[in-house]
This record gives C-alpha cells, structure tokens and sequence, in this order.
C-alpha cells in the first residue's frame, strides 16, 4: 500500500513538473521539497506510526491552563 | 500578475468563508442559554481585530502582498511570518477537512474511507486554488445567493419551532459561561478570517480591505447567531451542547403542517458550499504563504503538493469525530491565540511605527 502510494505521488510530480513549461532548479528544488513533506505525512499515516502532532505552543497552553482552571479545556 | 478583486465579490467570499463549515456545530455551547449574547460579546471584540487586519492591508496599498511585507517588515522578517501562516492556513485547512469528512461519515456514508472524500474536496479545492482569488470570489458572488436563501428558509422554519422559554432565565449563571462561550466563538470561527490576509493580493481603494472584512464578517456573524440561537431554542442548552451538529438535528424537527419536513439536507447543501470554499482558501492562503516565504512571485506550482499533504495532515491531527468536535469548540487554543490575536497584533504595531518613520523621513527629504 505504501509503495503504491508513494509511486502515485511520484507519478503527480513527474506528470506536474513535465507540464510546466520552463523549470528553473529553484521552483523544481521548492516542489520536490513540498512533495517529500506530502509523502512523509502519507507514510506516516498510512503506516500507521503513533507519531504525536508537534505542539511548540504547548507551554503556552499550559501556562494559560495555570492561569484559569479549566480554560483550555 | 496582481490579483485585483471588487470589493463585492471579495465581501462574498469573507462571508462564506466565515460561515465556513463551523456553523453546523455547537458554537458557543459553553455559554448555555445565554448563548445569544456570547454571540453579540464575541461580535463585538471580534470587529476591533478584523479591522486590525484590515488596518494592515490597508497599509499595504499599492503593493502586491509580497511587495508590501517586504516594505514593512523587510525581507527576512516578511519570509518568516509568511512560512508560519503559511503553517497555520496548512492545519487550519486540514482541520476543516476533516470535519468535512466526519460529518459525511456520520450522516450519509458510514462505511467510505474518509480518506476517499478527503481526496475528492481536495482535488476540487486543488482546481479551485490553481485558478486563483479572482475566480473563488466570482464563485462566491453566485453562491452566496442560494447561502442566504438556505440560511433563511433554514431560520424561518425553525421559528416554527423554537420555545422562547429555553433562553430564561438571563445569566442564571453568572457571567462566566457568557465569557467561556465568547472565547470559544472567537477562537472558532470569528477570528479564523486572518487566513484572508494572505488571500487577497491587491485591493482596489486603500479603504477597501474595511469594505471588505468587517461588512462580510458582520454578515455571517449575525447569520450564525440567527441560527445558533433558534437551533438553541429547538433543541435546549443540555442537547445543543452534547450534539456534534446541533444545528442539522435542529432543522430535522422543523415539520410544517406534516408537509415541509427533512429539511436538514438543505442545510447541508450550506454546510457543502462553505466547507469547500474554507477548504478552497486555507490551500491557497497556505500557498500563497509559503510562497512568499520561499520567496517565489507565483504560488501556483506549489499547490498541488500543499493540498496533497493536507489529505493525510486531516487523518493525522484529528483522529476521530471526537476530537474534531472537541477542537471546533475548545475555549481558548495557545496557537490559534497567537496567531489570531498576539502575532497580528505586533505586526500591526510594526507597520504602524514603520510607516510613520517611512513618512516622516520622506517628508524631510
């Protein structure tokens, strides 16, 4: 199912990036880079990895929770 | 190419994307049966941060969205707020997404994989971005007629409905459900409209971003209190807080003399258009953004991928209907507080300092 997958995006990208009509390196770099987030995030899923959701604003959160019993309930 | 938008199509947007796919939950439900006036508090504080916003655009005239941070705030600074709204678009547009599909799931097809209708609104959302703000907001000027025609026959029939008694008694119990009730409105969906900063390209007049925001904002929110309190008054405090569409629980009761009923498939409709453009703007504000902060003039190539990691980025921040329910009406979120109230708030006063020093030296030369 993985591979599957990722041929399917791979299949996107090669079909995406072949209509464009001029492709300097820096768009193709940006695209490819923004593709591979893409295929990650669907591994991720699809293969079912209990990674948790990055949360940098976490402390904030509990401080505010601190602050009002309840709040960020 | 700038993207120039009227004032009319651009307020059709603003007001679909307010009412959004959120108006079907239970909005504001900590305030109990004062919800109505969490509503009318949540309007209030609302309106002085959308002008906010609108303050920022307007600063900005002149210049393309790029051209005008760039101004403002510099080059690098500019690039690192765009890559983090860029961020915060990215997950809002997920979040929506799911809730799309949750509420497909539960109504109407329980067993499809939520990931296959995740796919077909985001390849419609994907078609929708690619062409741009101009023809989003052409398609809002033509939607927003059957929206208000939904949303008023919506409001009309649940009239018939309502018992008037399940608002009393006033404040019985105190003042803090009201403010409990106010955040939660302003966290979901009032102050989401700072994903349309980064939407618009251009405005036609300096004062058009205020012509544009607060009449669309005012639009939907009173749209949205009509609704939410009548739903309200259908159905009592307990149940409106404990259902996960309250709204569409309360339309399925409206029965006209045994002849109109089963109306809340109509609403869906509403739920429908407004979940797609939301879906439609968070991808292209995200682009758009992320864009900018690559620091690239066109963000067409980049929205394929954006909208294809928003299909799993849905199945990996929310994992079921709970959850979804849960964030949609959570009190106060830390990242929705900064992005929606403290980071717009430290720009505002950036430009406005930038601006008068820009003026002032301009003058003396």
């Amino acid at each position: 199912m993985i591979i599957l997958l990722v041929l399917g995006y791979v299949v996107v990208g090669a079909f995406e990036l072949y209509m464009w009509s001029d492709r300097p390196w820096k768009k193709v770099l940006a695209y490819l880079c923004t593709l591979a987030l893409a295929v990650t995030l669907t591994v991720i899923v699809v293969s079912s990895w209990q990674i948790p959701v990055p949360q940098p604003l976490r402390l904030l959160e509990n401080w505010v929770k601190e602050l009002w019993a309840g709040g960020g309930q | 190419m700038r993207e120039l938008v009227p004032d009319l199509q651009s307020m059709a947007l603003v007001v679909i994307f307010t009412l959004g796919d959120s108006f079907i939950m239970a909005l504001g439900s900590r305030a109990g049966n004062d919800i109505w006036l969490a509503f009318l508090l949540a309007i209030v504080l609302a309106v002085p941060v959308i002008a906010l916003y609108a303050r920022m655009r307007s600063l900005m005239h002149g210049e393309s969205l790029q051209e005008g941070l760039a101004t403002i705030y510099g080059k690098w600074p500019s690039r690192a707020i765009a890559l983090a709204y860029s961020f915060y678009a990215w997950r809002l547009g997920s979040y929506v997404l799911i809730d799309l599909t949750s509420f497909i799931e539960s109504i109407s097809l329980p067993t499809t994989p939520r990931a296959a209708v995740a796919t077909a609104y985001t390849l419609l959302a994907l078609w929708a971005a690619k062409e741009g703000v101009e023809v989003l907001a052409r398609w809002s000027v033509v939607m927003i007629r059957g929206v208000y025609f939904i949303l008023f026959v919506a409001f009309a029939m649940l009239v018939t409905e309502v018992d008037l008694a399940e608002f009393l008694p006033v404040l019985y119990d105190g003042f803090q459900p009201i403010l409990l009730g106010t955040l939660q409105l302003l966290d979901v969906p009032f102050l989401e409209t700072v994903v349309l900063f980064w939407v618009f390209d251009a405005f036609v007049k300096p004062d058009s971003p205020y012509k544009v925001f607060l009449p669309g904002f005012a639009i939907a929110s009173v749209f949205m209190c009509l609704i939410a309190s009548a739903s309200l008054a259908v159905l009592g405090a307990e149940q409106y807080a404990t259902n996960y569409f309250p709204v569409f629980v309360a339309t399925s009761r409206i029965d006209v003399a045994a002849f109109l009923t089963r109306l809340e498939s109509v609403v869906s409709i509403s739920f429908g258009i407004g979940g797609f453009l939301k879906v439609a703007v968070c991808l292209l504000a995200a682009s758009k953004a992320l864009a900018i902060g690559l620091g690239f003039t066109d963000y067409r190539f980049l929205v394929t991928p954006v909208a294809l990691s928003m299909i799993p980025a849905a199945q990996w921040l929310i994992t079921d209907m709970m959850e979804a329910e849960r964030i949609a009406t959570k009190v106060v979120g830390s990242s929705e507080v900064f992005f929606q109230f403290v980071l717009p708030l430290i720009l505002w006063i950036t430009a406005e300092i930038r601006v008068a020093k820009g003026k002032k030296n301009s003058a003396s030369t």
